[in-house]
């Protein structure tokens, strides 16, 4: 197996291929298929298989991925981890325990501070890693959650995270306990395990704080999970007493369906109502809806008795009369516009039709008494067979020119 | 305000529930307004002789004195909502109200598990009977739509949801009491072991 011999060397490398890892670090939940980043190394194998060499990628039947050392470390970095470390803080407490006592036990100057440096070292690193992990905690509680289907597996996986949790709690009231009640850090007079110190402090209280929500949070949703497992036990055991035929002796479900008097569970109401007379005339909507209603329906039986008979022939004829009448205002202007009398006028005017001598009379008649203030009626009268008339002129001619009425006949 | 408590008394006096999840915005609103008026409508609703009952996030009617109750068809409809339930039991543990789910993959779950075929079959209405399972199941979702438990959300990507009133459902169960359970949780393992 390659070993990379310098730093240099390793980042180099990784520099080099960065769009591989990342692409592979991406994909880092699924099998990733060799032919799918072929692209990225330039088609060429050869740089894959020195990747393997060195450790950096693991291949396997077709399949590529990333070496796990490298996706933690990745992971770690870029702060996406999913899984809860909590012996990590344990062994770095281990690890502080181990140099402390070497640290106490040792005389030399130089190697006190080696120990001491290394203290430093574990206690950044909890540092870090707590709040991560809390973090992390409350995600993977929330996604569980939202996003399991199996409801089994749902359930197991958060009573995991109750566990985790627990224990997470657990070491970080071992490293409170131990920076709070050790001597050795009480009495710390190095400036920068002070500050170290006093920053962890204050990350382990906020991770305390978090994780109390946490588990509040996880026991909320295992209730709900737990009344949900109820519920579906109750349903599926009732289901079974049904089939069985059992629902109806050993449960009061008949009797509490009989009593419910809740609308959904009875016939739904229905409500008959009529439309008002008024609107069914006045409202030209609604008199669309008549004749929609009427075109639709089908007792054609009704509507048979309803119609009328054929029309009969004799209703096509027309029964025309016409009248006739006589347009006495233009008769009247006809005749102003003459210096006859109107006896004469009405007795000679030539009328479209034949117009027998007693119509003239009363044409003569009607006309003397309709335009009675346009005409001159003069004190001579004429006499028309056995009949004698006054004789009358238009108002505008004066009676002195006229001579005798001229006899007609 | 007073032309809402007619859409209101449309919707409640139907048998339909006013759910605060309902997929229809109108619907929602209507179910904020019922929560702002409670006190108002309650009163008149309960002058015409309906009482506006509260439940989990969701409004309903019932009646305080029935003229003549159809037992017969009340214990019915209690039963075949209890089928129902079991069946969507049957397909997922964990649905309950706000869940969502989608018709193929109950159709999936029904082609390899037998339990719920037969439930399938016997959840059919005699005088509408699906000729298929997909029909069938299409038939009871569209009745627990009109009943109001369950509405599509997502027309394109088929997806149901779950609404408020389904915990209705949950209730009846829940309130029933069952004899001497430790017999009758007993017996059908006997009977299974036969």
């Amino acid at each position: 197996m390659a070993k990379f011999e310098k730093i240099e060397e390793l980042i180099g490398e990784l520099n080099k291929h960065k769009k591989l890892f990342a692409a592979l670090f991406d994909k880092r939940m699924f099998p990733i298929q060799e032919e799918m980043i072929l692209p990225l190394v330039d088609h060429d194998t050869e740089k894959l298989e020195r990747l393997a060499a060195y450790n950096l990628l693991v291949r396997g039947q077709s399949q590529v991925g990333l070496e796990s050392r490298l996706q933690e470390f990745f992971e770690e970095f870029l702060e996406v981890d999913e899984t809860v470390h909590v012996l990590y803080i344990q062994e770095n407490l281990n690890q502080i325990k181990a140099n402390q006592s070497y640290y106490l036990k040792e005389n030399q100057a130089i190697k006190r501070e080696q120990y001491l440096t290394k203290i430093k070292k574990h206690l950044r690193r909890i540092d870090q890693v707590t709040l991560q992990n809390v973090k992390t905690l409350r995600n993977n509680t929330d996604e569980t959650y939202k996003t399991e289907i199996n409801f089994d597996i749902k359930k197991e996986k958060l009573t995991d995270i109750r566990t985790q949790r627990d224990a997470l709690e657990g070491v970080i009231k071992a490293v409170e306990r131990m920076i709070q009640d050790d001597l050795f850090f009480k009495t710390a007079t190095d400036a920068e395990l002070q500050l170290i110190i006093h920053r962890l402090r204050l990350t382990l209280n906020d991770s305390v704080h978090n994780l109390i929500e946490v588990q509040q949070q996880i026991i909320e949703y295992l209730n709900h999970i737990e009344k949900r497992v109820q519920i579906v036990d109750k349903v599926l055991l009732l289901k079974s007493l049904r089939d069985k035929h059992y629902l109806k002796e050993r449960t009061n479900f008949y009797q509490l369906a009989a009593q419910n008097a809740d609308i959904p569970i009875s016939q739904a109401e229905s409500f008959r109502t009529r439309l008002a007379i008024e609107s069914l005339g006045s409202d030209e909507e609604r008199q669309k809806l008549i004749f929609k209603v009427r075109d639709k329906m089908n007792n054609r039986k009704l509507l048979a008795q309803n119609k009328a008979g054929a029309i009969s022939d004799e209703a096509f004829e027309s029964r025309e009369q016409i009248e006739e009448s006589f347009n006495l205002n233009s008769l009247k202007q006809i005749f102003l516009g003459k210096s006859q009398d109107l006896f004469s006028f009405t007795m000679q005017h030539r009328f479209n039709n034949e117009v027998s001598p007693q119509q003239r009379i009363q044409l003569y008649c009607r006309l003397a008494s309709l335009f009675e203030s346009e005409f001159t009626f003069s004190d001579q009268t004429g006499t028309y067979e056995n009949l004698e008339y006054a004789l009358i002129y238009p108002a505008s001619v004066t009676t002195a020119g006229f001579a005798q009425p001229r006899r007609n006949d | 305000m007073n032309n809402r408590t007619s859409e209101i008394f449309e919707i409640l006096s139907k048998g339909n529930f006013i759910c605060s999840n309902a997929v229809d915005n109108q619907q929602r609103y209507l179910y904020t307004y019922l929560e702002e008026h409670f006190d108002d409508l309650e009163p008149k609703f309960r002058e015409i002789g309906f009482q506006l009952e509260e439940g989990n996030n969701y409004y309903y009617f019932s009646r305080f004195n029935e003229s003549n109750p159809n037992v017969e068809s009340k214990i019915e409809k209690a039963l075949r909502w209890l089928d129902i339930l079991a069946f969507f039991t049957t397909f997922r543990k964990d649905l309950c109200r706000g869940a969502r789910f989608k018709p193929l993959d109950i159709l999936n779950q029904v082609e390899i598990n037998l339990p719920m075929k037969e439930q399938l079959q016997n959840l059919r209405k005699k005088t509408v009977a699906g000729k298929n399972y997909q029909e069938m199941l299409t038939d009871l979702l569209k009745e627990m739509q009109k009943e109001g438990f369950i509405d599509l959300e997502n027309e394109l990507e088929q997806t149901w949801k779950i609404l408020d009133s389904w915990d209705y459902l949950e209730k009846m169960v829940t309130a029933v009491n069952i004899q001497d359970e430790n017999e009758a949780n007993a017996n059908p393992a006997q009977n299974s072991g036969n």
